[in-house]
């Protein structure tokens, strides 16, 4: 076979595994809640999409003055707009429109008061909102494939690892939601990726893309900002090797367009930066130089402010990972390590672009970050997820070793029927052996993915014992919908914790929850004005249990939301039934 | 000898499959645990079979108590009609003569962690056991003067004193408090997002007819701290409790709320 058949042909996998991802999770998504931040993404999302509809339309009378971009592009300008634009545009293109019928429930400068908007009408609102990320995680194990059959030569090697990505509960939990770190992640993985195709071929070409693509990730998520370090250090590693070997020389282009061509992409992409550039992103940088720090449980003590465990990541990551993901990837990690060894022992040829030193740069820096004992941790695993694509290529590498171990120990080689049956029958009971569980893992985590812990936990009742974070977001609420669709009386004023008003809002329009139940209001007027009321359990919460009990003068809930028996949700009655 | 020779040549020969096996075996204990989790929760039926036992024999006055902690919304939802408030809320469990505990995965309530049960059930995942002690007698409580609040992550009915500047303590008397021999106080910092804004510390000072008989420190991490027994002369005297700022970095938002019982001290 040919090197361009086969690269066709890979190509065609590739795609295989992204729309076997995508369409696994878009299936999957419909029973995951919708979580704070999502809410408001979805908002901004339709604000910043219909920017550009009244743009392309022609009535913006001065589209680009400080005062019309202002009016589209001041809401949450605290993040980068990529993904926010995608969500709204996807939303613009699929949703089921009902707009006019919940015009209140909208963002104003995005309402429609009569007909419906011109669209495919294939998805609820929510469902099209969350697409691109669900996209973006198809991408992801698209990618790692492609990365595994080029740099380490083998399909099976590939798909294993594409695989180990996607049965994760966490990152499946964060490929469901209209939210930047599941894709910040493939961002991660994809700009590495093109980098190092680019020192390769020297070409202007994928130097630029390599640009864009850096371009596209500074305008998603800060996160960005540390991707440079890592792959300079790189880039310095293979400039020292180069100069006492003197066999390779490797260009620094891609870096280069990453400094020029990303920060175009960036302010292109983001009109907020289009009047007072510099103080605007200043202020983007300052916000999340001293973001506040929320509350979060670790090892059964409430942390809400820093010094943190320096460990906390470490434990999160080996509490929430699939065990066998983290065999396999400490496995890899050994067999990588003893290459490189090999290879500065002159027993192996180097690697001209030094692979192995990318893949730990890229694939510790994100974690090592929040190893400082400062940097805010309240989202478990989330902001350094960028990690998991490298642990799955670990994980597939040493699952490749060890399926090429027992076959050769087996003497299972392709010269008869019978040997051919038997080689694939070994295989696929290995394949088994790491999907069973991982898959497992992962679907029991559905729909409240950041309430699972792994078995070395001893699940989500062993993370509970530890004093594990129960969960964060207030998202589990979906869960008790149905309970008070049909328990609630006529017009309930219903208190909502952390279930944010926006998520309440979606779920009316989308006709999830009844029309007639009411928002009562935040904090302790919300819960005496009320006469249902909901707590998210999280450790520091429990105050919000006390302040009902003393609001409706009795502590007994009469629904209780639970994953494996440990409580997601309260719902309280003011006149209680039991 | 030789076979134990010949295994390990063999493991040598398989090394690869020995792992395999051994990559099978966490595969199968990992979904094991997953399912195990998953079963060992308590059913409908397992709880309704638990209260029912309860209900028959539950006395005025009785506490319920749920293990491990983080069952307790669980706990409430099916006991709740049972408890109150100030059971909920109490200070310790040493006033309650019989203590029920609700318990999964053979967890002990920290009230009767070492106490020796009368009557111990099991329905399904769920068991019931009862403990029957002698109770410690109550002649005077601060709980008149106490409001509900969260400390340690724990719904307590405690006595708020506020302090937010170092040279103003803050202070509670009570006249006429009619002790037993002995005076057991708590206290704590009041709610979470006291404890995130504070960094100072406090000192509890606990004086009976002007005399200081107990001091504390009282900071952010002091959970719901139990101050030494105080011995009493037993009849009518005069309680304080004083808060003021001990240590000082930055913030004081010192919420120290107290709890106190007179009891008879063995």
């Amino acid at each position: 076979m040919s090197p361009r058949r086969e690269f066709i042909g890979d190509g065609w996998i590739a795609l295989f595994v992204f729309a076997a991802v995508t369409t696994v999770t878009l299936m999957f998504s419909p029973a995951q809640g919708i979580h704070r931040d999502e809410a408001y993404y979805m908002d901004a999302g339709e604000q910043y999409v219909t920017y550009y509809e009244h743009l392309a339309e022609g009535v913006l009378k001065k589209p680009f003055s400080k005062k019309t971009l202002a009016r589209y592009w001041s809401y949450n300008h605290e993040h980068p707009p990529f993904l926010k634009l995608l969500y709204g545009t996807s939303w613009r293109a699929f949703h089921e429109c009902t707009c006019a019928q919940h015009a209140r429930e909208h963002p104003g400068i995005a309402r429609i008061t009569k007909g419906k908007h011109a669209t495919f009408g294939l998805m609820s609102e929510t469902t099209a909102f969350r697409l691109p990320t669900m996209l973006f995680f198809g991408l992801l194990c698209a990618l790692l494939y492609l990365f595994y059959v080029e740099a380490l030569g083998s399909r099976l090697g590939g798909l294993i690892a594409a695989l180990l990505m996607f049965a994760q509960p966490r990152a499946f939990f964060h490929a469901q939601t209209a939210s930047f770190d599941l894709p910040a992640a493939t961002l991660w993985f994809a700009t590495m990726f093109a980098y190092w195709r680019a020192i390769r071929t020297g070409r202007n070409g994928a130097a630029i893309w390599t640009g864009i693509i850096f371009g596209l990730f500074l305008a998603t998520k800060l996160q960005s900002f540390f991707l440079p370090i890592a792959l300079s250090v790189h880039w310095v590693w293979l400039a020292v090797r180069r100069r006492r070997a003197g066999t390779y020389r490797q260009t620094i282009k891609p870096l280069l367009a990453m400094g020029v061509v990303s920060p175009m992409v960036m302010v292109i992409l983001w009109p907020w930066l289009w009047h007072d550039t510099f103080s605007r992103f200043g202020a983007y940088l300052g916000f999340h130089w001293k973001h506040v720090h929320y509350n979060f449980e670790y090892l059964g003590q409430n942390y809400s402010h820093g010094p943190y465990p320096w460990h906390e990541p470490l434990g999160m990551l080996l509490l929430t990972a699939p065990v066998i993901l983290l065999v396999l990837a400490a496995a890899g990690m050994w067999l990588f390590a003893r290459a490189g060894v090999d290879t500065i022992r002159g027993k192996r040829e180097a690697d001209p672009r030094a692979t192995g030193v990318l893949m730990l740069l890229c694939g510790v820096f994100p974690i090592m970050l929040f190893m400082r004992g400062s940097v805010p941790i309240f989202g478990a695993t989330k902001h350094w997820l960028a990690v998991m694509p490298y642990l799955a290529l670990c994980g597939a590498y040493a699952f490749e070793h060890l399926a090429a171990g027992v076959l050769g120990e087996l003497r299972l080689r392709l010269r008869t029927r019978t040997q051919s049956l038997l080689r694939t029958g070994v295989l696929a009971t290995l394949v088994l052996v790491i999907a069973a569980p991982t898959l497992v893992e992962t679907f029991r985590s559905h729909p409240v993915g950041l309430s699972h812990y792994n078995a070395i936990a001893g699940g989500a009742r062993g993370g509970a014992d530890l004093g594990m974070n129960r969960q964060f977001w207030g998202y589990s609420v979906n869960g008790a919908l149905p309970w008070l669709n049909e328990e609630l009386p006529a017009g309930s004023k219903l208190y909502l914790h952390d279930w944010n008003h926006d998520a309440y809002e979606v779920y009316r329009r989308e006709l999830r929850l009844r029309p007639d139940i009411l928002d009562a209001g935040m904090e302790m007027p919300g819960i005496v004005r009320s006469n249902a009321a909901i707590v998210v359990h999280e450790k520091h919460f429990n105050k919000y249990d006390y302040m009902i009990w003393k609001a409706y003068g009795h502590l007994q809930p009469t629904f209780v939301l639970t994953l494996d028996g440990v409580p997601l949700v309260s719902v309280y009655l003011r006149d209680r039934k039991n | 000898m030789g076979r134990l020779r010949e295994i390990v040549t063999l493991l040598r020969e398989y090394r690869m499959t020995a792992l395999a096996c051994t990559l099978a075996l966490i595969s199968l204990w990992e979904i094991s645990v997953l399912a195990s989790s998953r079963y060992s929760a308590p059913d409908k039926s397992d709880w309704e079979q638990a209260v029912s036992l309860v209900q028959k024999d539950f006395k005025k006055g009785d506490l319920i108590v749920f293990a491990p902690e983080w069952m307790d919304p669980v706990g409430r939802q099916w006991f709740g009609g049972m408890l109150s408030v100030r059971d909920a809320a109490r200070m310790d469990a040493k006033r309650y003569a019989r203590v029920w505990e609700i318990s999964t995965d053979d967890q002990t309530a920290p009230d009767v962690a070492g106490e020796k049960s009368v009557l111990s059930k099991t329905f399904g995942e769920v068991r019931v056991r009862k403990f029957e002690r002698k109770p410690a007698r109550i002649t005077w409580e601060l709980r008149a003067r106490s409001q509900l609040y969260e400390v340690n992550y724990q719904p307590r009915m405690c006595s708020l004193l506020v302090v937010r500047l170092p040279e103003q303590p803050a202070k509670l008397r009570v006249t006429n408090a009619k002790l037993a021999n002995g005076l057991q106080v708590y206290a704590g910092i009041a709610d979470f997002r006291s404890r995130r804004d504070n960094r100072a510390t406090a000192r509890l000072r606990v004086l009976i007819d002007g005399k200081v008989v107990a001091e504390a420190a009282i900071g952010n991490d002091s959970d719901w701290f139990a101050l030494p027994p105080i011995k009493t002369k037993p009849g009518l005297h005069v309680i304080e409790f004083v808060a003021d700022v001990e240590s000082m970095k930055k913030r004081i938002k010192l919420d120290v709320c107290v709890a106190a019982e007179s009891r008879n001290i063995p």
